[in-house]
């Protein structure tokens, strides 16, 4: 029987040699040996997954990709020595990684992400967290079966500097909890709140076909994603712009800017139920731009998405009793005094080290990246339709749409399952 | 819209020679009607072109799909966009099964292959039960079984499900692996006999995976033992490429939710045997089927899992605890707390935070003063979570520990704990330890506790200096109104700078609720106690209340400029929080020019305030533009081209591009030059376009890909400016275009000052360093015509006989372009007014278009005689011997009154003016 590291230092979390408490209350100078180390695999190295290297308290030990040349440049770009594999099956397998780190094109994070699951390891996806909500909601069960610790690659909620706000999360957590603002709270994201919708990420029609490179395995980047004849644009960098992989712009930021305000409104375990579009005809394949995506919540809440970045003169934040602008300013006088009295938000998971000793989910983890990846994809499919949908967050169903619901599971190509 | 022409054109020539009066003529002109709306940019166009689109029923939807080409041949994209958008549209019943048929004729009729795939495709969101028998053969194409066998999942009738049973038999290859599939989504049961030959067969292992992958949705318990041989050859572990347990443990699940006895006994034996550390997830697995098949009774399994040694496994059963049995677990796993081991004990106190469970209070509050630091710890965090006037009073008392883990985890809990703290930290105040003191006091504070007020100013003069040093921090939270009249007097006290800077922030406190002009008089009447030392506390404070106080700003400069380096600093950050923000800019711009060794002081005060953002574009501008030329190092630099970013005008964007060839400022001024023109599509110069193409070749950088993207689209859509031309007859009669709207290329001198924007020659004030603009070209005798814009109180002018330098006013001579009727100009002299020969000859007033609007002016040159007709009046006609006969009217030498021949130009730079449609015609 194989013996894994991690194995080891589960046992150990009984007593003694290797204790639970986090690194951070027994203090010390944070470095970690290299023995205690979490490890890691990354699969995607073609962009995204190469930023990830390092991440305090991990170490990277293989590398996955379907592209020969993005393969041997990311073993090459390893301070050590790593291995690589072109199957992402042989990967997650290996019993080396503890922790399995998905950064390819979003079709293939819910499969990828469930396999990891099915294999016991711990999982890092980068967003959206599934380009379907049906992936999602299959995820969020794998994990929950198998007791891994799932945390997704957005972390305004809890870190940095949010986009115009000039603060992090944090305070303006504190506000909307106060209810110094009221309630309910329309939030506005587009240009004049300080966040772009990035629609140069748009696809093209009519793709002229070409042969496909030798280094790529077109089959397996593909995936669970329909056959269409190779053309360089569908891949590599510019995957986003093709509903089979990707959601444009809306997909690339709209868990960044839309997860935190599903954080500070409280709305970790629900969904709009209502979404609302202004947009021209989408094309099938093609992503195209859209002008606004309006989400209404059961409560009155709203999130809009300004595309067109005509939304002037306009809070980040409205709300009956007050008002949040971007550089957190407010027409509430004296607002930093008042907020004082009020609680700090609870402190969040944000160490996914952590996470994985502790068994404690992890800030931004199935449950509420699924919540706000759902947002991300009822707008998908509200813009694909071409109409406004009603939503059922509890039963995670478009209510009177079957067009819509079709949309929601989408079969996969064949023998890929999730 | 190449694809649309060629579309069109293969649409009219396919009637052929059909006859005028073919009714499919009708249809096709429709439908290319339709297409050539195609995408629609909103709901209502798109709705209405969907409708009737659909109207044109199986004619208009073969005629559509006749034109079909494979990827390699044609561009598919009107169709696509037609066929989808009538797909998603289709409503009733009747539109959606007339639709389909049309689908499925033009499915036929089509030889092209992605055709086939892309009709059904489309099928899939509309087709149903008379889809499938057309169907069937697609199970065995290569390209086409896969969105097939999709297709038929999404149907789900009787007669897909017969027809995938029926192609497993005869598919092979990947349409079997699809098929195959397909089987297990539907659950089709008769399935499995076939499905379990392929689980046995070792020889294909992907065929070998689906089949088992696609016996978990639908096999029963036959299925179940085959699995389950495969899976414990692999001892459970995903360890081979192809496993067999995971569809083991799905099939297990589903069989054992549905009650099967045989299901349940095998996973309560895997649950008993999988304890490898690889194995542990199926511990888990396994334990949660259980559970929820055996309802309440399986929180005893619960219970039993607290007793593992596996973290893993015991937090997983917590979870299912939470999430399976809610209020009702607490209860029982309350009962197990005292029995738990410790680690144990630290998975249940987290599970009683989350759960926030107030039952739990009691049995937790022992366990924050345990031995082991975790389990304390771990209780602590517990209770900040559950809340209460119970759980507040005990964290309270663990601030008599000296314990480093105990106090931050107690101080992490009090942040984030609901409801007034307060009273409860500050009546246990006696009994804490020093360190416990302080964190109390210092909660106190940040949660401005004001009834904390006393007992905080009683531990400012406290011996023990943490203890006082926490006092005073938490004097800004605690402090009201009432207590000015300490603080001031405090302050002027303090010479240490974090207590200064801490009853600073303790004044600010208790001013909060008084009304600015209340704040500054109270400031200015306290400055008069303030001693030496403490002044610039009061500059600071006035600053920050927002006053402008101009007393105050030059006292600040004064500081600046000859007192010590502390003074200095103090200057400068005090001259930071005002909000005066342009007094304080071209105030420092000024005294850093004067006295250049304060430019390193002052540009970072400059540089403040002009983020502020409030300050009109092109005064930013000039302000930007003058930094610029104090500031010595690159960081500098770019900091000022990043606010350029802010000014959308179009000089802060020829002003940053200068920059674009400069590698240490290159990247961030190629971020700026795109900031601004893309916010402005009317800027559309050559300079502009040039400007943009250079950013293309040089940005780098993470995002540059998508930026190059978004300048290459914006080129694009740029309207190009159209051209001035000649009128027929200025052209027959020789005039020659000086400015047609795209270039300057005519034009010298102030090229930075005058700009091309929008079509016109733009006199920007704030721009460039000053100075005329020239014709390249001299002229003697001429006719010059132009149209000119005036904004309120504009002063600029026409030389004309000039040479390249001086005041062409004198050293040439000067046609006034004034705004007549600002009142700033009412007591001119009659030769100072529009259009007059400057200090000459004077002007007929009255015939200017109100500022803002276009006048047009021809200026006629000939020898001594000089005729101005504006708008159509002659408001100059005279000459400049005659009117020179006694002397000059204005008394002033004009050396250059009567030179034969100069340059014309555009005079002074103080306004701004706007040209255009430039033209001249040299005489005889």
């Amino acid at each position: 029987m194989k013996t894994t590291r991690r194995g080891f230092m589960k046992a150990a979390g009984a007593i003694g040699l290797f204790s639970i408490v986090p690194r951070n209350v027994l203090g010390g100078n944070g470095i970690i040996p290299p023995s205690d180390q979490l490890t890691k695999g990354i699969i995607g190295v073609g962009g995204m997954g190469r930023g990830h290297y390092d991440y305090a308290g991990t170490r990277l030990v293989a590398v996955c990709d379907v592209d020969a040349k993005h393969l041997s440049d990311g073993v090459a770009a390893a301070k050590d020595k790593i291995k690589g594999f072109t199957d992402f099956r042989e990967l997650i397998a290996l019993p080396e990684v503890d922790i399995v780190h998905i950064a390819t094109p979003p079709h293939w994070h819910g499969l990828m992400a469930v396999e990891a699951a099915k294999s016991g390891k711990d999982i890092w996806c980068e967003k959206p967290m599934t380009r379907t909500i049906g992936e999602g909601k299959r995820v969020m069960e794998a994990v929950k079966q198998y007791g891994n610790m799932f945390r997704l690659n957005t972390w305004f909620r809890f870190a940095d500097t949010f986009y115009g706000m000039g603060t992090t999360v944090e305070p303006i957590k504190k506000l909307v909890d106060s209810g110094l603002l009221g309630w309910p709270l329309t939030v506005t994201i587009g240009k004049h709140t300080g966040f772009d919708w990035k629609f140069y990420w748009v696809g093209n029609t009519g793709l002229p076909v070409m042969p496909v490179p030798a280094e790529l395995n077109y089959d397996m980047w593909l995936g669970p994603a329909p056959f269409k004849p190779y053309s360089a644009h569908r891949v590599h960098q510019t995957f986003r712009g093709y509903w089979d992989y990707d959601a444009g712009g809306l997909g690339d930021m709209g868990q960044h800017y839309i997860d935190p305000v599903q954080y500070f409104l409280g709305k970790d375990n629900t969904s709009p139920v209502k979404v609302e579009i202004d947009a021209p005809q989408q094309h099938p394949d093609a992503v195209g731009t859209w002008r606004k995506i309006t989400y209404t919540y059961e409560d009155g809440c709203k999130i809009i998405l300004d595309g067109a970045g005509t939304i002037t003169d306009v809070p980040y934040i409205a709300g009956p009793k007050g008002n949040l602008y971007p550089g957190f300013r407010s027409d509430i006088p004296d607002l930093q005094r008042k907020l004082a009295a009020f609680p700090d938000p609870i402190k969040q998971n944000t160490d996914f080290v952590e996470s994985v000793r502790t068994r404690e989910k992890f800030a931004l983890n199935e449950i509420n990246g699924f919540r706000s990846a759902t947002i991300v994809n009822m707008g998908a499919i509200a813009l694909q339709l071409h109409r406004d949908l009603q939503f059922d967050p509890v039963t995670l169903r478009f209510i009177g749409d079957e067009d819509a619901n079709k949309l929601i599971d989408q079969p996969m190509r064949g023998p890929w399952t999730i | 819209m190449k694809y649309l022409c060629l579309l069109l054109v293969a649409l009219f020539c396919y009637t052929g020679s059909h006859a005028q009066t073919d009714p499919n003529r009708t249809v096709k002109t429709k439908v290319a009607d339709l297409l050539a709306q195609l995408p629609a940019q909103d709901a209502t166009s798109y709705n209405k072109v969907m409708s009737e689109l659909l109207s044109t029923g199986e004619e208009g939807l073969l005629q559509i799909m006749a034109l079909y080409k494979e990827p390699q041949q044609g561009d598919n994209t009107l169709i696509e966009y037609a066929v989808t958008g009538m797909s998603r549209y289709v409503k009733d019943e009747q539109q959606r099964k007339q639709f389909v048929y049309a689908l499925l004729k033009a499915f036929r009729q089509t030889s092209s292959k992605e055709g086939q795939f892309y009709l059904i495709t489309t099928l899939r969101l509309v087709g149903d039960e008379e889809c499938v028998k057309p169907l069937i053969p697609c199970l065995q194409d290569e390209r086409l079984a896969d969105v097939t066998a999709r297709t038929f999942v999404t149907i789900n009738t009787n007669n897909a499900r017969a027809a995938i049973l029926d192609a497993m038999k005869t598919a092979t290859g990947n349409p079997l692996l699809s098929v195959v599939k397909a089987a297990g989504d539907m659950k089709i049961s008769a399935a499995e006999t076939k499905l379990l030959e392929y689980v046995a067969q070792n020889e294909n292992p992907v065929l070998k995976q689906a089949a088992s992958d696609a016996l978990a949705q639908l096999g029963t318990i036959a299925s179940l033992k085959v699995l389950q041989k495969e899976a414990a050859a692999e001892k459970y572990v995903y360890d081979n490429q192809w496993t067999a347990t995971e569809p083991y443990l799905l099939l297990l699940n589903r069989l054992v939710k549905e009650g099967n006895k045989d299901a349940v006994k095998q996973a309560a034996s895997l649950n008993k045997s999988c304890n490898a550390d690889n194995q542990i997830h199926v511990k888990s697995a396994t334990l949660r089927m259980l559970v929820e098949q055996k309802g309440e009774a399986g929180m005893a399994l619960l219970v039993k899992a607290l007793k593992s040694k596996s973290r893993n496994y015991r937090m997983a059963a917590l979870d299912e605890a939470n999430v399976s049995f809610g209020d009702k677990a607490e209860a029982l796993l309350l009962t197990q707390l005292n029995k738990a081991n410790d680690p144990a004990k630290v998975d249940l106190l987290s599970y009683f935070g989350t759960r926030k469970d107030e039952k739990a209070v009691s049995q937790i509050i022992p366990l924050a003063q345990s031995a082991n630091k975790e389990v304390a710890a771990a209780a602590i965090k517990a209770l900040g979570l559950i809340g209460g006037a119970d759980a507040c009073k005990a964290l309270a008392t663990q601030f008599a520990s000296e314990d480093d883990v105990i106090l931050k985890a107690t101080e992490a809990a009090f942040r984030s704990f609901k409801g007034n703290i307060g009273e409860t930290l500050l009546a246990g105040m006696d009994n804490y330890s020093p360190k416990g003191a302080n964190i109390a006091i210092a909660l106190l504070g940040d949660r401005a506790t004001v009834a904390a007020g006393e007992k905080v100013f009683s531990l400012l003069e406290s011996s023990d200096a943490a203890k006082s040093a926490a006092a005073f921090d938490a004097l800004k939270g605690v402090s009201q109104q009432k207590d000015l009249a300490k603080l001031f007097p405090l302050l002027n006290k303090q010479t240490d700078a974090t207590r200064v800077s801490a009853v600073r922030n303790a004044i600010l406190t208790g001013m909060a609720t008084m009304d600015k002009q209340a704040k500054e008089t109270l400031l200015m009447n306290e400055i008069k106690n303030a001693p030496a030392a403490r002044k610039t506390d009061y500059y600071f404070l006035l600053g920050e209340v927002g006053s402008t106080n101009a007393q105050i700003l030059d006292e600040l400069f004064t500081l600046l400029k000859s007192g010590n380096d502390a003074d200095k600093k103090n200057a400068v950050s005090i001259l930071k929080v005002r909000t005066d923000h342009s007094a304080v800019i071209s105030r420092s711009l000024t005294v850093a020019n004067e006295q250049k060794e304060l430019k390193a002081l002052l540009l970072p005060v400059i540089t403040t305030h002009l983020s502020a953002g409030t300050i009109d574009a092109e005064v930013a501008h000039g302000y930007i533009r003058r930094a610029f030329e104090l500031a010595d190092d690159n960081a500098v630099k770019n900091q000022l081209l990043t606010l350029s970013s802010n000014v959308k005008s179009l000089p802060s964007l020829l002003f940053t591009a200068q920059y674009l060839d400069n590698k240490d400022l290159q990247q961030t001024a190629c971020v700026t030059v795109m900031n601004i023109a893309l916010a402005n599509p009317k800027f559309n110069s050559k300079e502009v376009v040039a400007a943009l193409n250079k950013v293309l070749e040089v940005i780098e950088g993470g995002d540059s890909r998508y930026f190059k993207e978004a300048i290459r689209k914006h080129l694009s859509t740029l309207a190009p400016v159209e051209p001035f031309k000649l009128s027929a007859e200025e052209q027959k009669e020789g005039f020659k275009v000086l400015f047609d709207g795209t270039n300057m290329d005519s034009w010298t001198g102030n090229t930075a000052g005058y700009i091309c924007e929008d079509g016109a020659i733009v006199c920007h004030p704030g721009a460039g360093g000053g100075g005329n603009l020239y014709t390249k070209e001299e002229y003697g005798n001429f006719n010059y015509r132009f149209e000119f814009m005036l904004t309120p109180g504009a002063n600029n002018g026409l030389g004309i006989r000039t040479p390249l330098e001086g005041d062409a006013a004198y050293v040439g001579m000067e046609l006034q372009i004034l705004d007549n009727e600002s009142p700033i100009y009412a007591t001119l002299q009659p030769y100072q007014y529009h259009g007059s020969v400057y200090g000459i000859i004077p002007s007929k007033r009255g015939f200017l278009k109100p500022v803002g609007e276009w006048n047009t002016q021809e200026v006629i040159a000939n020898g001594n005689h000089i005729t101005v007709i504006l708008n159509g009046t002659v408001i100059v006609d005279g000459d400049i011997a005659k009117a020179t006969k006694n002397g000059t009217p204005d008394h002033r030498e004009h050396p250059g009154l009567f030179n034969k021949k100069g340059h014309i130009a555009f005079l002074g730079h103080g306004s701004l003016v706007k040209f255009k449609n430039i033209r001249v015609k040299s005489l005889k």
